[in-house]
């Protein structure tokens, strides 16, 4: 799921509107303020009633659907392309597929971290791509060995990508099951 | 396109969710009311909801729902302004490198475990202090500092944290 602009600002606007529907029942229940009051209720009955609603009720319908249809299908994380152009020379252009070094990079980070579950996303930076591999932590582990793996990975991807296309992040993670390395009580 | 810092999903991300799932609520009950008063189904639900504001006092049900709507109002309010937290710590002011609280959490308690006389560690942490409960075994007396100086040698380089110990003795 990808966090979209439009959430915070609906979240407002439905917060809201059901906080003035509310508030005029209760005023409605104990007479606060007097909205309900000056409400006119014919004029509701009369609008459902009218020849038009059920058309207008119709295109809402229409509107609502497509609308929460979009809000909830825009949520879908994108692809993100896996090509990075690494020179080009009049026609002739040399691209490397990303996921193609992912395998590797995956393997490299559990051979040479104290972690596991290794686990990569791609994300469009500046220059290329921002490769994050995400793994959990082996608990027995220290700062060093994870800062020594950081510093090997980050080194030979930019050795490999100069200019950098492709640059890598390590997201170190909590163990998996916590409760299982515990060392055992022996009294 | 600058690298974002590693976040969680922000809370109103749950919110346009079930605010999408109202919408379509929504669409469903006037797409009903459109499908009865075209002879199409029985009788339509929304005029049936409405009903209500004929009556010279809300009932109770009616009641309920308005005051679970301001409930439900005031929460998407508040889940609209809290920011996307961070889901890791930068280490060491690097770009390449970040862990989980939860991570550091539970090297620190393993940590505190290898200390001689330590029978039972556990980590948390709150803003930048870690702090480390550590049940001793009874009669020995190790020393805390013994338990801070592990924490801190085991954590070196990964965070600049407040190392705080609280060792209990265990009872026999």
């Amino acid at each position: 799921m990808r966090p979209l602009a439009i959430d915070r600002t609906a979240a407002i606007l439905f917060g809201l509107l059901l906080i003035a529907g509310g508030a005029m029942v209760l005023d409605w229940r104990f007479d606060l303020v007097g909205a309900w009051a000056r409400l006119d209720t014919g004029a509701i009955t009369d609008a459902v009633d009218a020849d038009w609603f059920p058309w207008a009720a119709g295109a809402a319908t229409v509107v609502f659907a497509l609308l929460a249809l979009w809000w909830l299908l825009a949520r879908i994380p994108r692809p993100v392309e896996g090509k990075v152009r690494l020179g080009s020379d009049g026609a002739d252009r040399i691209e490397v597929d990303v996921k193609s070094i992912l395998p590797r990079l995956r393997e490299e980070l559990e051979r040479n971290a104290p972690v596991d579950h290794v686990s990569s996303a791609r994300t469009p930076s500046d220059a290329g791509q921002l490769v994050e591999l995400r793994a959990s932590v082996d608990p027995r582990a220290d700062g060093e060995s994870l800062v020594k793996a950081a510093d090997g990975i980050a080194a030979s991807v930019a050795e490999a990508f100069p200019d950098g296309q492709v640059t890598v992040r390590v997201l170190v993670d909590a163990p998996r099951r916590p409760g299982s390395r515990k060392t055992p009580r022996v009294h | 396109m600058k690298a974002r810092d590693p976040r969680r999903l922000p809370a109103a991300t749950w919110f346009g969710l079930v605010g999408a799932l109202l919408l379509a609520g929504l669409a469903v009950l006037f797409g009903q009311h459109f499908a009865a008063e075209r002879g199409w189904t029985g009788d339509s639900w929304l005029r049936g909801a409405l009903g209500f504001v004929e009556d010279p006092r809300p009932s109770n049900a009616v009641l309920a729902v308005a005051v679970a709507a301001v409930l439900l109002g005031l929460w998407f309010l508040i889940a609209a302004c809290i920011p996307a937290r961070r889901s890791h710590l930068r280490v060491d002011g690097r770009d390449d490198l970040w862990v989980s609280p939860r991570a550091l959490e539970a090297l620190a308690a393993d940590a505190a475990e290898r200390s001689p006389g330590v029978l039972h560690g556990r980590g948390e942490i709150r803003r930048r202090r870690l702090r480390v409960e550590a049940l001793l075994a009874p009669g020995d007396h190790a020393g805390v500092a013994g338990i801070v100086q592990t924490v801190g040698d085991r954590l070196s380089g990964l965070a600049d944290l407040e190392v705080s110990v609280q060792a209990k003795e265990g009872t026999r």
